[in-house]
């Protein structure tokens, strides 16, 4: 009689997607030259993280105007400068800071480990016994250095200067589905080497050790134009509602990173008890990326929904990441 | 098909925000088409209480003869009661 079999499913790298928080940001400045009638700066001081959506502000930029692209040392904006100048200091700003890695990496390991403490004692038959002991976890990144404004070089450069957790989210298939397996930590950067072969590309190592440990979740990385929420995610699908809650609280990683067309999005990451009413636990509304360590009761479902105010055809990229402890 | 609650909440401070049936409702609204099975789980949370409901004004005959009811300080009322520290 034949058996059912289960097939593996195996996962190719090339569609990995790392993204990088920094929630502690807040503003940088830089120097810039700038062209009457151009929606292009070019930088002139480099070695600040920016990010596209990020506000700027600077003489003989119109009001409100964003970071919209960012090519090496030249930024496009959402609106034209207004004069000709050279020098310029410019300010970017946002709620935190999120960056997609991808196009900088090649290689990315997520290492967790847990310590096995020895409790061997005498007359035991001569064989040594252990228990579980301390849970940690390492987060290493490899791949090609880049010493432009928005480059890795300045991103880890300010990440070394600021004394917090900063967070990694590593999406093995790129996050592009609902609700997709993600590998997340809040973590203390402990590396960051350039090499430069004399006859290969300059690379860039990475390594940053968890703080609180290394998380399996849940998430997704999506571009949004209208309306909408995930589906409704529950990692206990055979539970009744309500009865698969978790008390242990979670880590919460939420980006916005462009949003384009004018108006406001409200992105918002919800749990409910039963898929049918919804509360929200964080939110974000304004270009960067939050942090957030949610304690206690984390209901059975969850979600992310985004909500549009305003605007012309708008459309935003955003993303979450989500853990339950 | 979810049967629809009749009774009025106070969506409270604790929610950032609340959405059901495509609606998105915030602390300070009222509202009164919850789905009956999500109020337990609601209340619970502390996301939700029972709408505080408005005193129904009683017309008074003769208003001009009215007099004027003060509420006692707080110190009377404790002597009424006999209250002591």
């Amino acid at each position: 009689m034949a058996t059912a079999t289960s097939l593996p499913n195996f996962l190719h790298g090339k569609n990995t997607r790392v993204l990088y928080v920094n929630p502690w940001f807040t503003s940088a400045t830089f120097t810039a030259n700038t062209t009457n009638g151009s929606y292009v700066i070019v930088a002139t001081t480099a070695i600040v993280p920016i990010s596209v959506g990020q506000s700027i502000i600077g003489s003989g930029i119109p009001a409100s105007t964003v970071v919209v692209a960012i090519q090496g040392n030249t930024i496009t904006l959402s609106a034209a400068a207004t004069a000709t100048a050279s020098g310029v200091t410019m300010t970017v700003s946002s709620t935190g800071i999120g960056y997609d890695f991808s196009p900088y990496f090649n290689d990315v390991s997520v290492s967790t480990s847990q310590a096995a403490e020895e409790t061997t004692t005498f007359l035991q038959g001569g064989s040594k016994t252990f228990i579980p002991g301390l849970k940690d976890g390492t987060i290493t990144l490899s791949g090609f250095h880049d010493g432009t404004i928005g480059g890795t070089s300045s991103i880890f450069h300010r990440a070394d200067a600021t004394p917090y957790d900063k967070s990694i989210l590593v999406f093995p298939a790129g996050g592009l589905l609902d609700s997709e397996r993600c590998f997340m930590a809040n973590a203390v950067q402990t590396k960051f080497d350039i090499k430069s072969p004399v006859a290969g590309v300059v690379t860039n190592d990475m390594e940053v050790q968890a703080d609180g440990g290394v998380w399996r979740g849940n998430g997704q990385y999506l571009v949004v134009s209208t309306n909408g929420n995930s589906t409704a995610y529950t990692p206990f699908p055979a539970a009744s509602s309500g009865t698969a809650d978790t008390s242990k609280g979670g880590l919460l990683v939420l980006g916005l990173q462009l949003l384009t067309g004018g108006g406001t999005i409200a992105v918002n990451f919800q749990h409910s008890s039963d898929s049918s009413t919804w509360s929200t636990l964080a939110t974000i509304s304004s270009a960067g990326a939050t942090v957030t360590p949610l304690t206690g009761t984390i209901h059975q479902y969850t979600r992310l929904q985004w909500v549009f105010t305003g605007g012309t055809n708008p459309s935003a990229t955003i993303y979450y990441g989500f853990a339950r402890y | 098909m979810a049967k629809a609650n009749t009774v009025a909440y106070l969506v409270t401070d604790k929610a950032i925000s609340l959405s059901y049936n495509g609606k998105n409702v915030f602390p300070g609204d009222i509202v009164s088409d919850f789905p009956g099975e999500s109020i337990s789980w609601l209340l619970e949370d502390g996301l939700i209480t029972l709408a505080p409901v408005a005193p129904t004004p009683t017309p008074d005959p003769t208003p001009a003869e009215s007099a004027p009811v003060e509420d006692a300080p707080a110190s009377d009322v404790s002597a009424e009661t006999g209250a002591t520290n």
